[in-house]
């Protein structure tokens, strides 16, 4: 139950720092995507359930800046949820460095996606253009990021709960 | 469970979930667009506005910073300049009392109509309708809205002679009102004039305005003398020859004023400015009185200054 709620404000903070310091930390047209970066979490440390619920209402969120393309959003990250949680067995779900790749890829398969349709530009030229750069960030703000989000949703359990 | 070899790959409670989320969005995309938009603006309303708005104050932390930095270069350079600007004032005012600098253009002027020439070749001696009736004595100063007639010589009760700056024995200590290059105005024949005594290499220029220097304390300062219309420069000689246009049409003069007092102090003698190395001009023969018959009796009058006078500085005294 804390673990969930902890989960939707994860996903709230997310599109909201996404929204509110969007001009701040873009650079060239990039910026990191939060919310990848916690579906991807919640993918590889819980499942795809939690990856594809946090996805769904952290991409309903982001959908409500743009009215015009609501429900986009929504889908891509259940997707991506979806996604993270069905090759977390092949990866190492507790590392760093696996998180981080995790999220830069998932980032690199999203951000394109969401784009294109919401402009109705050329997918490939805009994954050239922004995707490549957004995913380089993304993991950039994945190594700050993730250890925060760690100790806050995946607290280590007390020596008597070992 | 679907599995792929040994590999488990999707559970059918997420494949269920999955299209049920994915259902959702379709739902949510097919919403005709004044309700996207209406459940969109609630959202951001009730979610995110209330940290908006410090969230816009964070970043425009930056941006009130820099402007900050900006006004402060800007208050710290007016701040300078206002310094600047004051020790200036006071550096002038120091320096208008030290030079004793008054209001200017308050000289007593009695006007005076031309009533007769003395014959000359070129150069005539003026009579005026003055005379020592009127206040008017030998030196006073006469001069024309246009520029500096001469100076009376000889007075009667109801009449005057002045002599011309045209005059072969005058001579007026000149300044050029541009670059403050110092001379002597004399005629060199006629109504041609020159500047003299100007040192080689000054900066004298076609153009420069030539006003009396008053340094020769006969004539005030700032009358106006003529206009710099040629400059000549000889190997053999250590100053340049200025012509100078005269200002004044002594031949279209019949309106004229005499200085009988005010700032201008007492009047100077006639004798031409001491210019070393020009030896005394003795004074010259005085001529018969016109006829009383021939003179024209015209009330003395004051006379506020032309303006282009009144905004010349007076000087020496």
């Amino acid at each position: 139950m804390r673990r969930g709620i902890l989960a939707i404000f994860a996903a709230w903070l997310s599109v909201f720092l996404q929204s509110a310091l969007g001009g701040a930390i873009t650079v060239a047209g990039m910026a990191p995507d939060l919310l990848c970066i916690l579906v991807m979490l919640a993918a590889l440390r819980i499942g795809p359930l939690a990856a594809m619920r946090i996805g769904f209402l952290g991409g309903f969120l982001a959908d409500c800046y743009h009215p015009a393309t609501m429900g986009l959003c929504a889908a891509c990250y259940t997707v991506a949820g979806f996604a993270g949680g069905a090759v977390r067995d092949r990866l190492y779900p507790e590392k760093l460095a696996g998180q981080v790749a995790a999220a830069a890829a998932l980032a690199l398969a999203v951000v394109p996606v969401i784009a294109s349709l919401r402009s109705g530009g050329g997918y490939l030229s805009i994954l050239l253009r922004h995707g490549i750069g957004s995913a380089v960030y993304t993991a950039a703000a994945a190594v700050l990021l993730l250890p925060l989000y760690n100790r806050l949703l995946f607290p280590r359990p007390s020596g008597r709960e070992r | 469970m679907i599995r792929l070899g040994s590999v488990k790959l999707l559970r059918r409670h997420d494949v269920a979930l999955l299209a049920a989320l994915l259902l959702a969005s379709l739902v949510l995309s097919a919403f005709p667009s004044e309700w996207r938009q209406g459940l969109g603006d609630g959202v951001v309303r009730i979610c995110f506005a209330p940290l908006e708005l410090p969230a816009f104050q964070l970043r425009s932390l930056r941006s009130s910073w820099r402007e900050n930095e900006s006004l402060r270069d800007q208050l710290a350079a007016a701040r300078l300049t206002a310094i600047r600007l004051t020790e200036a004032r006071l550096e002038n005012d120091r320096l208008r009392s030290l030079l004793s600098l008054r209001e200017r253009g308050a000289w007593t002027v009695v006007t005076a109509q031309v009533s007769g020439r003395e014959p000359a070749l070129l150069t005539p001696d003026l009579r005026i309708d003055r005379g020592s009736d009127d206040g008017l004595r030998p030196g006073m100063i006469v001069f024309a809205p246009d520029g500096v007639v001469g100076a009376v010589t000889a007075v009667q009760g109801g009449s005057a002679t002045v002599r011309t700056v045209f005059d072969p024995q005058s001579r007026v200590s000149a300044i050029d009102l541009r670059s403050r290059v110092l001379g002597v105005f004399r005629t060199a024949g006629g109504t041609h004039c020159i500047l003299d005594r100007v040192p080689l290499r000054s900066d004298v220029r076609v153009g420069d305005t030539i006003v009396s220097s008053g340094y020769g304390q006969l004539f005030p300062f700032g009358l106006p003398l003529g206009t710099v219309s040629g400059v000549t420069t000889r190997k053999s000689s250590l100053t340049c020859l200025i012509d100078v246009s005269p200002a004044l049409d002594i031949n279209r003069l019949t309106h004229l004023f005499v200085i009988t007092g005010g700032d201008h102090g007492r009047p100077a003698s006639l004798e031409p400015a001491a210019v070393p190395g020009v030896p005394p001009v003795p004074p010259r023969r005085r001529r018969a009185e016109p006829p009383a018959a021939l003179r024209i009796s015209v009330p003395a009058t004051r006379v506020e200054l032309p303006e282009t006078l009144q905004m010349l500085p007076e000087r020496g005294e």
